[in-house]
C-alpha cells in the first residue's frame, strides 16, 4: 500500500513535468497544485493544500523562463507534503527541508535537456529522408525521456525517505553537477548557430551585429531590438518598393 | 478548380487552405511544442512536430520539397508556449507560398520565425508568467490558506482559459494575416525585398539572442599573492560586454558552415564545459 502511494505521488512530479511538454503548460507544477494533489493522496488533502500555499510563496520567485536551469521546486513541494503526512514531521520542518531538495533535484531538470540533445541530428537525418514518422518517434521518446528522469529519483526518494537519498547525492563529485551546469549555459550556442546557417549571408551579418551590440551595451529587451529590427527592413522594404515603382 | 473546392467544402473547409482537421490536428500538436525540449534546439523539435500535418497537407506531391521543410521547422525555436501558434499559422501561410512560388526564398521562412520569437515571448511572458499567473494565485492563494480546494481550482482557471483561448486563436489569426501579406507581396512583385528584409530583421534579433540567451561567463580568478587577485571575467567586461558568449556563437557558427557534424560540436562543447567546471571547481582559483 505504501509502494502504491510511492508510485502515486511520483506520477504528480511526473505530471508536473508532462504538463510543461505536451499538455500546453497549464501550471500543473506550481506548489499549490501539487501540494493538493499530493494531500489528496496521502489522504490528507486539507494539510497538503495548505502547505502547498506556504510553499508557493516560498518558490514564488522561481519562475523558469527560457532555458535557465532552477531548483526544482515541485520536488521540494512534494517531498516536503509527503514527509510532513506520511512520517509525521511537522509542517515547518518539512517546509524547512523543502529548499535544499529542490537543490538536491535540480539535475533532473538539467539532464533530460541535455539526454534530448541526441534527438536532433536524429531528427536531421530523419528530415533528409521525408520520414516524418520517425521525427515523431523521436518527440515522443523526448517526452518520455523527461517523464523516466523526473519518475525514478521521486520513486525512490518517497520509498527510502530523506536519509538514504540525501547521504546517496552528497556522494555525487562536484565536478560533475558543475560540468552539467556549464553545457546547460554553453549548449544554446549551438542552436543559434544553426539558426544563423539559415539566415546570415553577406548583406545580413551587420546586423546580427546591431543585434548583438543593443543586447549586450544598451540592455535592450527583444521587443525593443525586434521593434529596431522591423524599422530597418521596413525602411529596406518601401524604399526598394518606391525603387521598382519609379 | 471548382471541383478541387467542392471537395474541399465537403470534408468541412475551415480556413484558407486549412480544413478543420488539419487545423485541430495542428492546434493539439502545438500543445507539445516543448515536448523534446533540449539545450541545444530547445523548442526546435516540438515545432517541427507541430507543423507535420500541414507540411503533408502543402507537400502532398513534392517530397523533395517535403523534406526540406521537415528540416527547416526542426531548427532552433523558442518561444512561451501559449504563443506558438501564431508562428506556426504565419509558417503555414509561407510554406504554402513556398510550394507554389518557386522564387521564394525559404530562408525567409526562419528569418520571419526568429523575428517573432522574441517579441512574441515578451508579451506572452508578462502576460501569462508576469500578469495572469500573479493574479491566479492571488485569487487562489487567499483560499488556499483556510484549507479550500478552491485555490488550486481558481488559479489554474485564470491562468488557464486566457492561455487556450489565445493558442486556439493564435492559429487562425496567424494564418489568415501570414497568407493576406503574402497575397499583396506577391502581387506587388516584392516577395524577394520581403526575403531580404525578413532576413535582416532576423539577423538582428539572432545577434540579441547570443548576448541575452547565452549565460556563459566564467569564475576563473587568478591568485597573485599578496591578497591580489585577476579575474578573468572583468578583464573581459572591461574590454566589451558578452565578449564569451559572441566568441561562443561565432565558433560554433564557424563550425557549422565549415559542414562539421552537429553531434561533433556538441561533444566539443560538452568537453569544455566539463574542463571549465573542473579549473573553475579548483581551489587555487579561488580567491
Amino acid at each position: 500500500m505504501f509502494l502504491v502511494k510511492c508510485i502515486l505521488v511520483s506520477l504528480v512530479h511526473v505530471l508536473g513535468v508532462i504538463d510543461g511538454r505536451i499538455f500546453g503548460q497549464n501550471l500543473l507544477n506550481t506548489p499549490i497544485v501539487e501540494g493538493a494533489l499530493v494531500g489528496l493522496i496521502m489522504g490528507d488533502m486539507k494539510t497538503g493544500i495548505i502547505m502547498g500555499a506556504t510553499l508557493q510563496l516560498i518558490f514564488m520567485g522561481f519562475v523558469g523562463i527560457g532555458v535557465t536551469s532552477l531548483p526544482n521546486s515541485s520536488a521540494g513541494t512534494i517531498l516536503a507534503v509527503f514527509f510532513a503526512i506520511s512520517s509525521g514531521l511537522d509542517a515547518d520542518s518539512a517546509i524547512a527541508l523543502s529548499m535544499p531538495i529542490a537543490l538536491l533535484f535540480q539535475p533532473t531538470g538539467i539532464i533530460p535537456r541535455i539526454i534530448n540533445n541526441i534527438f536532433n541530428p536524429r531528427c536531421d537525418r530523419a528530415a533528409d529522408r521525408g520520414d516524418y514518422k520517425a521525427i515523431e518517434k523521436y518527440f515522443w521518446l523526448g517526452v518520455l525521456v523527461f517523464a523516466i528522469v523526473f519518475f525514478v529519483p521521486m520513486l525512490l526518494a518517497t520509498y527510502f525517505g530523506q536519509g538514504p537519498v540525501e547521504a546517496l547525492i552528497r556522494i555525487i563529485p562536484d565536478v560533475i553537477l558543475d560540468g552539467l551546469n556549464k553545457a546547460s549555459t554553453l549548449l544554446p550556442a549551438l542552436g543559434i548557430a544553426l539558426l544563423m546557417n539559415y539566415i546570415m549571408d553577406k548583406e545580413s551579418t551587420p546586423f546580427l551585429f546591431l543585434g548583438f551590440l543593443l543586447s549586450a551595451y544598451l540592455k535592450m529587451d527583444s521587443l525593443g531590438i525586434a521593434a529596431m529590427g522591423l524599422i530597418i527592413a521596413s525602411v529596406y522594404y518601401f524604399f526598394s518598393q518606391k525603387r521598382t515603382l519609379d | 478548380m471548382t471541383n478541387s473546392n467542392d471537395i474541399q467544402e465537403k470534408k468541412g473547409k475551415c480556413l484558407g487552405n486549412m480544413s478543420k482537421k488539419e487545423f485541430m490536428s495542428g492546434f493539439w500538436r502545438s500543445c507539445g511544442v516543448q515536448g523534446c525540449f533540449n539545450y541545444e534546439r530547445q523548442q526546435g523539435i516540438g515545432f517541427g512536430f507541430s507543423m507535420i500535418p500541414h507540411l503533408r497537407r502543402i507537400y502532398k506531391d513534392d517530397n523533395d520539397g517535403f523534406k526540406e521543410a521537415l528540416k527547416r521547422h526542426i531548427t532552433f525555436y523558442n518561444i512561451t508556449p501559449q504563443m506558438t501558434t501564431f508562428v506556426q499559422g504565419i509558417s503555414v501561410a509561407m510554406e504554402e507560398e513556398a510550394a507554389e512560388n518557386e522564387e521564394f526564398d525559404t530562408g525567409s521562412i526562419n528569418s520571419v520565425k526568429t523575428a517573432l520569437m522574441g517579441p512574441l515571448s515578451g508579451i506572452g511572458d508578462s502576460v501569462f508568467w508576469g500578469t495572469l499567473r500573479t493574479i491566479g494565485l492571488g485569487v487562489g492563494l487567499s483560499f488556499s490558506m483556510r484549507g479550500s480546494i478552491l485555490g488550486p481550482i481558481l488559479f489554474l482557471l485564470i491562468h488557464n482559459i486566457p492561455g487556450w483561448y489565445v493558442r486556439y486563436k493564435g492559429l487562425e489569426i496567424g494564418y489568415m494575416q501570414g497568407m493576406k501579406f503574402m497575397e499583396s507581396a506577391t502581387e506587388g512583385g516584392m516577395l524577394d525585398t520581403f526575403s531580404t528584409a525578413a532576413k535582416l530583421l532576423g539577423a538582428t534579433v539572432v545577434g540579441s539572442m547570443i548576448s541575452s540567451m547565452i549565460n556563459f561567463s566564467t569564475s576563473i580568478t587568478l591568485d597573485l599573492g599578496n591578497y591580489q587577485t585577476l579575474s578573468i571575467q572583468e578583464i573581459l567586461d572591461s574590454i566589451a560586454p558578452n565578449l564569451l558568449p559572441l566568441g561562443l556563437a561565432l565558433s560554433c557558427f564557424y563550425l557549422v558552415r565549415k559542414g562539421k557534424k552537429t553531434t561533433t560540436v556538441m561533444l566539443i562543447l560538452f568537453l569544455l564545459a566539463f574542463v571549465l567546471g573542473w579549473i573553475e571547481g579548483l581551489p587555487m582559483f579561488i580567491a
